[in-house]
């Protein structure tokens, strides 16, 4: 039997989300199951991606069809119900596939934000779980630099992972291009809803001179405060007046009935600032800002609509790199089943030789005792060309089959079959009277001498 | 070398349109092998340029500075080596297509309607005169480059106010980078338009003594008060944004039309600029 690769999971794509709130894994449960995968030693190598989106066992196994009940049994018995067995929710793939579903997840390209760069590091955990737990071996290793390898090359050779596609990330994008450097910037939140953290922690990434945020409860303005990376100010709204005058960037998300910022308080702000400009992000619905503000000198006002059209932007480019980042997948995986032809056909080559080198050594060695050292050394020449004219055919067209074929890797195990070179154990066939006699004189290459 | 000089002086207008062309494409449609051939071109241009106004100064035995169209090509030249340099310094490239098409319209004028020049003049033949000529064409080309990076100010401004964001948007560099790019050539302008007005002044005292009457001279003193009046508001009063670009571009329009006016229309000394 060869070993194949086998993925089953489920993911945004096919489950709703309790479902993949039931099977998502924490760290120790991952560290669990795969403990209890490499006690069964159902599975040769095994990883668990489990993230808010996706649930995935990949595995390498001799048995796929084996292995995905095993799969489906073992989550049952984790649990507590067979969460992958019924409906249309799961999914299952095999050899190439399972490559090619790993690399597209990687390279963002089965993500519900296409081209978000958080699954990398997402894979790149799962992996070394799978290291810490003990049941990653050679292939899943090698599977796993393939996939890094593709996620790295589509954010660098293609827009895949390009431009914002959050409303928080597009305004931060639009502020970029009003002010190149934020070293000197003050930025003023108003809110602390969920817009108003987001942003908050946006606009924190950027290191800006100081960050405000101001809220009606100025407890959860703190509270905000203190979750976020650089330091932040918490301040009351009813100073929004003297707050908007030292800002250079106001983002506001609070529900109210009417504007909080009209034009008078903005031509305030304004006076002294020697025409350098303001900007505005408002995520407000109704909005926060009076839209009579937009027409002022140096003022640049966002508002919802202004930041969708971005976003709707960068996620049609995004769309637009799918191909060339199919390309980079199908070349990784080409590049992974190189690997994985050499090192499947080139063991079977070296087996089917040393088998029917020991096999001649042994006939030459017992039968032609009686010749003498010139006859021998003939009939020795005269052997090893025949068994290498034998085993010409044979070695090329093993070395000729490709594993990428859907038959490839069959065809090789119709090979080990046919000669039998399944495992070390293997028996070699005996002649007539000169077995018990043969066995003791094995050279030490002979297949089937080792422990 | 006459000839060499006027092959050069054919294919330079040329090089110069396909750098322009290629920094287009690449504006446009953002293409990093174009950005690769584009690179060299530019640097064997710039070079070509220089090998071309050396020739020229060789033969002739004047720096080209002394028609209108001697001074279009090595405004052009001096463009094209600003914005090499800006391309150096701020890793930007997406500038290019407009200064290089700045240097590609001189270029073509000058090589179309340049002529031997070897009877130059002995009157001009002073060192003050040449450092009032070369100061003048660096202000005057540092002017442009202000003009154009606040050209490039306003149509950003524009789009980021109209919440249009097209090639503009995602291509330029950042407002303040444009403003601060305009900014600095516009110092740089105005203190090489000092030196020449200063050298000018010296030098025509004892060529024409009543050099304060000529129109051209009047004229630069305004442009000089004009872009004096910005960078001093700029960094006396903390003005940025539109309201400086504006005073750079109202510079530069007076630059090009005291140029004119000199050159066509009002009896200067100033014949040949």
């Amino acid at each position: 039997m060869t070993a194949e690769l086998l993925v089953v999971g489920c993911s945004h794509r096919t489950a709703p989300l309790e479902l993949r709130e039931s099977l998502a894994f924490a760290p120790d449960q991952v560290l669990e199951a795969l403990a209890l995968a490499r006690h069964e030693k159902v599975l040769a190598e095994t990883m668990i991606l489990s993230t808010c989106h996706r649930t995935e066992f990949y595995s390498l196994t001799v048995d796929a069809s084996r292995a995905e009940r095993y799969v489906r049994d073992m989550i049952s018995r984790l649990k507590g119900s067979d969460l992958l067995g019924s409906g249309p929710y799961a999914y299952a793939y095999r050899d190439r596939e399972t490559a090619r579903h790993l690399l597209r997840v990687a390279t963002g390209l089965d993500s519900v934000v296409l081209g978000e760069v958080q699954i990398l590091g997402q894979v790149r955990e799962a992996y070394s779980l799978a290291c810490q737990g003990g049941s990653a071996g050679v292939f899943l290793g090698r599977l796993l630099d393939t996939a890094l390898r593709a996620g790295k090359r589509a954010r660098a050779e293609t827009d895949i992972g390009s431009g914002a596609v959050s409303f928080t990330a597009a305004a931060v994008s639009l502020t970029k291009k009003i002010f190149s450097d934020f070293s000197d910037k003050n930025v003023l939140v108003v809110g602390s809803g969920e817009f108003g953290r987001l942003a908050a922690q946006h606009f924190a990434a950027e290191r800006p001179a100081s960050l405000v945020i101001a809220n009606r409860t100025r407890a959860r303005a703190e509270s905000l405060c203190e979750e976020l990376e650089s330091p932040a100010q918490a301040a009351d709204l009813r100073d929004l007046d003297a707050l908007v005058r030292r800002a250079d960037i106001v983002v506001t998300a609070v529900t109210v009935d009417q504007p909080i910022l009209d034009e008078e308080m903005v031509r305030r702000a304004l006076r002294d600032r020697g025409g350098r400009p303001l900007v505005f992000a408002d995520f407000g619905v109704p909005r926060n800002v009076a839209p009579s503000v937009a027409k002022l000198d140096n003022v640049f006002l966002y508002s919802l609509e202004s930041l969708r059209t971005i976003v709707d932007q960068n996620l049609a480019r995004r769309r637009r790199e799918i191909p060339r980042v199919e390309t980079i997948v199908e070349e990784e995986i080409e590049k992974f089943y190189q690997w994985m032809r050499g090192l499947q056909v080139t063991p079977v080559v070296k087996e089917l030789r040393d088998r029917f080198e020991a096999i001649r050594a042994r006939e030459v060695e017992s039968r032609l005792r009686s010749l003498s050292p010139a006859d021998r050394q003939t009939v020795d020449a005269l052997t090893r060309s025949l068994v290498n004219k034998l085993l010409h055919r044979p070695t090329t067209q093993i070395r000729a089959i490709d594993l990428a074929a859907p038959d490839g890797l069959s065809r090789i195990g119709a090979v080990r079959e046919l000669f039998g070179l399944d495992g070390a154990d293997a028996e070699m066939p005996e002649t007539g009277d000169s077995a018990t006699e043969s066995s003791a004189r094995r050279g030490p290459d002979a297949a089937g001498e080792k422990p | 070398m006459q000839a060499t000089l006027s092959l050069i002086n054919t294919l330079l207008p040329m090089l110069y349109g396909i750098a322009a062309i290629a920094y287009a494409v690449d504006f446009f449609r953002e293409d990093p092998l174009v950005m690769r051939g584009a690179r060299p071109i530019l640097a064997g241009t710039v070079a070509l340029h220089a090998l071309y106004l050396a020739l020229r100064t060789v033969l002739y035995e004047h720096i080209p500075l002394a028609s209108l169209y001697e001074v279009m090509t090595t405004v052009a030249f001096a463009v094209a080596v600003v914005y090499s340099y800006v391309e150096l310094r701020t890793k930007t490239h997406k500038t290019g297509m407009f200064l290089l098409a700045f240097s590609f319209v001189f270029q073509t004028l000058s090589s179309a309607f340049i002529s031997n020049t070897g009877n130059f003049p002995p009157i001009l033949r002073s060192p003050l005169f040449s450092v009032h000529t070369l100061s003048a064409v660096l202000g005057y080309t540092a002017f442009a480059v202000s003009a154009i990076y606040g050209l490039l100010y306003l149509l950003l401004y524009r789009d980021l106010k109209t919440s249009r964001f097209g090639l503009v948007y995602q291509r330029l560099p950042p407002l303040d980078m444009l403003a601060m790019m305009s900014l600095r050539a516009a110092v740089a302008g105005q203190v090489f338009l000092t030196v020449t007005i200063a050298g000018g002044a010296l030098w025509a005292s004892q060529q024409f003594p009543g050099f304060w009457q000529d129109p051209k001279f009047i004229m630069t003193g305004f442009i000089w008060l004009v872009y004096g009046t910005g960078i001093a508001l700029h960094y006396g009063l903390g003005w940025t944004g539109r309201r400086t670009i504006w005073l750079s571009l109202v510079g530069f329009a007076l630059i090009v039309l005291s140029v004119m006016a000199a050159r066509f229309w009002l009896p200067s000394f100033h014949g040949f600029a």
